[in-house]
């Protein structure tokens, strides 16, 4: 009797054991600073929604992991009429949604007009601009603009194409007329895309679960995980434990310097490095004295250490200007401003201010806890010093920043803050940055208003030709950097998230990062080991 | 002369009082404080007519009395504590969400604290000045001097890294279809998914311990202190000559009275775990009511901060009104005062 029980004890543990192994699949366990707060993507524009948002959904165009030009997705062709203003796209046919129902062109007309009529997210690419999109059958969608604009394309990489019909089966009330409440309730946790992955599990601040799914159209390979679970971890002793004990096998790119470091150090862990289009500004402000004298800006400009500056955020690229070198239009030929003292002087000289510096503290704010950039405005304030200006460093909580960034009166005389392209051309983060119709934001401390520079910028965005923009892109840089000098650019943000090199592989640890930061996170591209 | 029923009666009133006071004074302060809130939630790029109209759908843009009563319209009709700009949910949502996992966790660290607590504090009080009574006072100096998040990195460093008994943190999905208080534990228990029960509680021992150590350290001083001062008492010397037998004089002649000033801490403490475990649930990733009020608070999300706000004044009027209850209980004289 008790020989037979033990028989049947180790027959069920083997059982149990093969169930494991034959059902289990393979999982990738990732974290993230934070969950996404909802999967409805036209209403989010953070890095963490779109790490999920890319594996979801599918676009009509998708970048190419060499430049982000647009390659052919959804939309197998598309032709542009001579005028600029009518796009017209090819769709493929057989795209199968998650539910199993076709995507269709009444998919992307609905998903282009529910992005416009709730105005948040990145709706502003379109808003002004996509003056109506047309179903010319099942697979061709037109949209028409109301004024060229030469990112149109790229600018789709932020159109997730939604299941209009599944949306539509979960309305409830809302502010949007007979769409009820537009889908966003049900679209809080559930997803209702075509992308190579579904949600499976979401529990805001906590985690969302993934599982591949298998009708994808374009094919998604056997050793792509089969479910991806990207768990909130922040907390940077926690993750070094988690990792050290083999709990994730890929952290999130935020880890400070220290961390790192530790997590470097540990046997099969990898660290990729994904360069951002996003670059670390010190904003001058350019209405206020005495910073809005070019020539003090130009020598705060010359005074500021870079290398000391690149020591603390090490193995981050210097930058020379306001676009992040992978961008369509960044001007190769921009030299920007180095480290030299006598030059820095002479500048100051020629400053109506330079006698009477004693009259004019600069004040430098920087957001509580944002990484090391207080180290940064350390460094700055010592660099300063060395020219005899001298820096008041204000700390100030997230929200006082930026109410502090909303009228000129209050804003400091500098800032430091990382500023972000949203879509990969230099136009996103000039517009960002120096537009007059961009003032008030936190991205803005320059207050630059500026009607050349608007001029150049308005030319250049309504501008269908590629080589042509790319030209204006490129002398705006120029007039940016070498003419008005509003902001100090010291370097390109850079993602470096550890990863157990011993369980998958993926083209960002192999030194081949996608140009845009939330793309190198589409699971579909993962190798599991 | 009041009865017991009137006297819950009156201190239930008081409290509403108080949290009415209260919900209005954080909606005055969030208005004061400078910064707007949908702006901060929209980002810098959304156009200034989508944060009108939404400021216009969360009452923003009318005055604050306006705005308050259609608030608290919202609450004692619809239990409708508005929209979070943080999470994009209803308040009502995130609070069934988040704060169930937090009672839990407190309620576990208050059984461990009025156990351990009183447990450590009998102890030391009975063998007085002896190596035991020297040896708990050294470690409840300890306990009430270390931080629990210290605590936290050495259970999460030893019990979960090196010797791997616990999980580094975390906590198990409640299966929509057992969810009936939120608080994994329970469920798992009422409805005898005892697999989920175990794993659960698994992952509830190291968070647990380490928010209530302090807190039992506290409670072994006090119960100490209030054991100590009444066994010089006359009762207790007149108990011991009328040939009471030791332990019921220790039970119930000494542990009773002593209880009251023991109480009136424990109820405080526990009320004030619910704020505590922030550090303790960022560390062991635990999705709690903690982390997401202090969230709440760094985003200015108005409704989530006035929400937040009145739970834990509830937590508080509650515990309150509970210690009174319970002192009540354990002393005459008090029950007598509430009915003269």
């Amino acid at each position: 009797m008790k020989r037979l029980a033990t028989m049947l004890v180790l027959c069920l543990t083997f059982l149990m054991v093969l169930g494991v192994v034959c059902l289990g699949g393979t999982t990738l366990r990732t974290t993230i600073t934070a969950t996404p707060e909802t999967l409805d993507p036209a209403t989010v524009i953070g890095e963490n929604d779109w790490k999920v948002a890319v594996n979801l959904y599918d676009f009509l165009v998708y970048p190419s992991s060499e430049d982000a030009s647009p390659e052919p997705s959804v939309a197998s062709s598309w032709e542009v009429s001579d005028d600029s203003l009518t796009w017209t796209f090819h769709l493929n046919k057989g795209i199968k949604f998650h539910d199993g129902s076709e995507l269709t062109a009444e998919d992307v007309k609905f998903s282009m007009d529910r992005m416009i009529a709730i105005g948040e997210g990145y709706a502003y690419f379109f808003t002004e601009r996509v003056a109506e999109t047309e179903v010319v059958d099942d697979y061709t969608v037109v949209f028409k603009l109301s004024e060229p604009f030469g990112p149109f394309l790229v600018t789709l990489y932020r159109l997730a194409i939604l299941n209009k019909d599944l949306v539509l089966a979960n309305l409830a009330d809302g502010t949007y007329g007979d769409h009820g409440d537009y889908g966003r309730g049900y679209l809080l946790s559930h997803d209702a895309g075509s992308g190579p992955y579904t949600a499976v599990d979401f529990q805001i601040r906590n985690y969302v679960k993934l599982a591949k799914f298998s009708d994808y159209w374009q094919g998604i390979s056997e050793s792509a995980p089969d479910t991806v679970i990207a768990t909130e971890v922040r907390d940077a002793a926690t993750t070094k434990m988690m990792m050290g004990s083999g709990e994730i096998d890929l952290a999130h790119g935020r880890q400070e310097m220290t961390t790192l470091n530790a997590l470097a150090a540990m046997d099969d862990i990898a660290v990729a490095s994904i360069p951002e289009m996003s670059i670390n500004f010190f904003m001058l402000n350019t209405k206020k004295p005495p910073t809005d004298d070019v020539h003090f800006r130009k020598a705060m400009a010359y005074a500021t250490d870079y290398d000391a500056m690149l020591a603390i955020y090490p193995g981050s690229p210097r930058a020379l200007g306001p676009v992040p070198p992978q961008l369509f239009g960044y001007a190769e030929d921009l030299t920007g401003y180095q480290y030299d003292l006598d030059l820095a002087r002479q500048e100051l000289a020629l400053s109506p201010y330079a006698d009477e510096l004693d009259r004019y503290p600069i004040d430098v704010s920087y957001i509580q806890g944002n990484g090391d950039t207080a180290k940064l405005c350390l460094q700055f304030a010592a660099n300063m010093a060395q020219i005899g200006i001298k820096v008041n460093l204000v700390e100030a909580p997230w929200v006082l920043f930026c109410n502090k960034e909303e009228s000129l009166d209050t804003s400091p005389h500098v800032t430091n803050l990382f500023a972000n392209a949203s879509y990969p051309e230099a136009g996103a983060i000039l517009e960002l940055k120096y537009a007059s119709w961009t003032v008030g934001g936190w991205n803005q401390n320059e207050w630059l208003q500026d009607s050349v520079f608007d001029s150049m910028l308005t030319e250049a965005l309504t501008t269908a030709d590629a080589d042509a923009r790319s030209q204006l892109y490129s002398q705006m840089q120029h007039y940016i950097v070498d003419d008005l000098c509003p902001s100090i650019y010291t370097f390109l943000s850079v993602l470096r998230p550890a990863y157990r090199s011993d369980v998958f592989r993926w083209p960002a640890g192999e030194g081949h990062p996608h140009p845009i930061a939330e793309f190198n996170f589409n699971y579909r591209f993962f190798e599991m080991l | 002369m009041q009865s017991m029923p009137v006297f819950i009666l009156k201190r239930l009133l008081y409290g509403v009082l108080v949290l009415l006071m209260l919900s209005f004074v954080i909606f005055s302060f969030i208005r004061i404080i400078p910064g707007d809130p949908v702006r901060m939630s929209l980002g810098p790029t959304v156009s200034e007519e989508v944060v009108q109209k939404i400021r216009h759908e969360l009452y923003f843009d009318r005055p604050l009395v306006v705005q308050y009563v259609h608030w608290l319209g919202g609450v004692i009709l619809h239990g409708d504590f508005g929209q979070s700009l943080f999470t994009k949910r209803a308040v009502s949502a995130d609070i069934a969400e988040f704060l169930p996992r937090t009672i839990e966790l407190a309620l576990f660290s208050a059984i461990l604290i009025l156990v351990f607590g009183i447990l450590l504090g009998t102890i030391s009080a009975l063998f007085r000045d002896s190596w035991l009574d020297n040896s708990v006072r050294l470690l409840s100096y300890l306990g009430v001097v270390t931080p629990s998040y210290a605590f936290a990195i050495f259970f999460l460093l030893g019990f979960a890294y090196y010797w791997k008994v616990f999980p580094l943190g975390g906590m198990p999905t409640l299966p929509p279809e057992i969810r009936t208080t939120g608080m994994v534990a329970f469920d798992a228990l009422i409805h005898g998914r005892f697999a989920l029960l175990g794993n659960a509680l698994v992952h509830l021992f190291l968070p647990a311990v380490s928010l209530s150590l302090g807190s039992i350290a506290y409670q072994a001083r006090i119960h100490r202190s209030a054991m100590i001062d009444n066994i010089g008492k006359d009762y207790i010397a007149f108990a011991y000559v009328v040939g009471v037998p030791r332990r019921i004089v220790i039970l119930k002649h000494l542990m009773k009275p002593s209880f009251i000033p023991s109480l009136t801490i424990f109820g405080l403490q526990v009320a004030a775990l619910l704020g505590n475990a922030f550090l303790i649930e960022v560390m062991f990733r635990y999705p709690g009511f903690s982390q997401y009020s202090l969230r709440v608070i760094m985003a200015k999300d108005p409704y989530g901060i006035v929400a937040v706000t009145l739970v834990f004044g509830i937590v508080f009027a509650i515990s309150n009104i509970l210690i009174d209850l319970g002192i009540a209980r354990l002393d005459p004289r008090v029950r007598l005062r509430t009915t003269e």
